[in-house]
């Protein structure tokens, strides 16, 4: 695998479990992967120690930006298109878990609140049908 | 200047003891000084701290500090390309000889782009958050020095970039502060898809 594809999948993981571990920790239990926070958490420092270590362990990760390793402005691209990747995926896969979750839901404003109780997938569509028949 | 520029080469020469002495310490210097460890853990953290808050408007605080964080990052960035741009400085392995634990970058030395861009992160978020901001004030200068210690920056490259990083993330904060509806829009915005 090319040196671009390895920290890509690096900065992937790392974000999904970064946002399991802060999820873990606040309210948001619509972003979680895994209901109860204890496991939640350590499942997320799981997903990040885990891709650290492939990455460092797996190749020699000591090279320069004028062979093939990354300048400064590519690794900061790289690290935004993985974390919004990582984002899009912690909301689909939290979506398709949660989604069987029917609590009585009063939804008063968007924002991330409303997933303290409801998923993104529930939360949007509850969103756009008061935006709709406003 | 003289004085400074030998007490600079032999700190660092003291510094670079601790290379090569042993296989463990080498490999955890290695991967400190690394360009991708710190730097991305630094980016997980700020990554974090969007999703962290128990409510809405401490998470709008989390997010502003990640907005002011990334403008620190640019101003600290802009300004170590505009110094290089003027002055060059040769590396510490070009001026003795050192065990090395780095590749040999070609830029210059002076002033240090890593502890600009990670003291600037790491000022922006301990003003607001004494804790998170700590951890990466310590990820920060563990960075910077271990560059020292691998030979590629001076004690003085150091302490430019940390003085740039610094001063970048308080034109930030007062540029976020100035331009307060540019950042509230973008988190409207993001509100608006739940994402904020």
């Amino acid at each position: 695998m090319s040196f671009e594809l390895d920290y890509l999948l690096l900065v992937f993981f790392s974000s999904c479990g970064s946002i399991q571990l802060a999820v873990s920790q606040g309210p948001l239990y619509g972003l979680r992967f895994i209901k109860s926070p204890f496991p939640n958490k350590v499942f997320g420092l799981l997903l990040i120690s885990i891709s650290f270590t492939w990455f460092f362990i797996s190749e020699p990760r000591n090279i320069p930006d004028s062979s093939d390793g990354l300048n400064g402005n590519q690794q900061a691209l790289f690290f935004i298109f993985g974390a919004c990747m990582a984002t899009i995926f912690t909301v689909l896969i939290s979506s398709l878990h949660n989604n069987s979750n029917n609590r009585i839901f009063l939804l008063s404003e968007p924002g991330l609140e409303s997933l303290n109780s409801h998923s993104f997938y529930s939360s949007t569509r509850k969103y756009l049908n008061l935006l709709w028949n406003r | 200047m003289e004085p400074l520029k030998l007490l600079d080469l032999q700190l660092v020469e003291w510094a670079n003891i601790l290379s090569g002495q042993y296989v463990a310490t080498d490999t955890i210097l290695k991967l400190i000084t690394s360009d991708y460890l710190i730097p991305l853990i630094l980016g997980l953290i700020l990554l974090a701290l969007w999703f962290s808050g128990d409510n809405r408007y401490a998470r709008k605080r989390n997010q502003t500090i990640i907005l002011t964080a990334v403008t620190a990052l640019g101003i600290a960035n802009l300004t170590v390309l505009i110094i290089n741009d003027f002055y060059f400085r040769a590396r510490p392995f070009d001026e003795i000889e050192l065990t090395l634990l780095f590749y040999l970058p070609t830029d210059s030395s002076f002033p240090a782009n890593p502890t600009a861009a990670s003291i600037a992160i790491a000022f922006s978020i301990l003003r607001e958050k004494k804790m998170v901001g700590t951890i990466t004030l310590i990820l920060a200068l563990l960075w910077s020095m271990s560059r020292m210690v691998a030979g590629v920056s001076y004690l003085s490259d150091i302490a430019a970039g940390a003085s740039i990083g610094i001063v970048a993330s308080y034109i930030s904060s007062l540029i976020l502060l100035k331009l307060t509806p540019i950042p509230d829009l973008l988190i409207r915005i993001l509100r608006i898809l739940h994402l904020a």
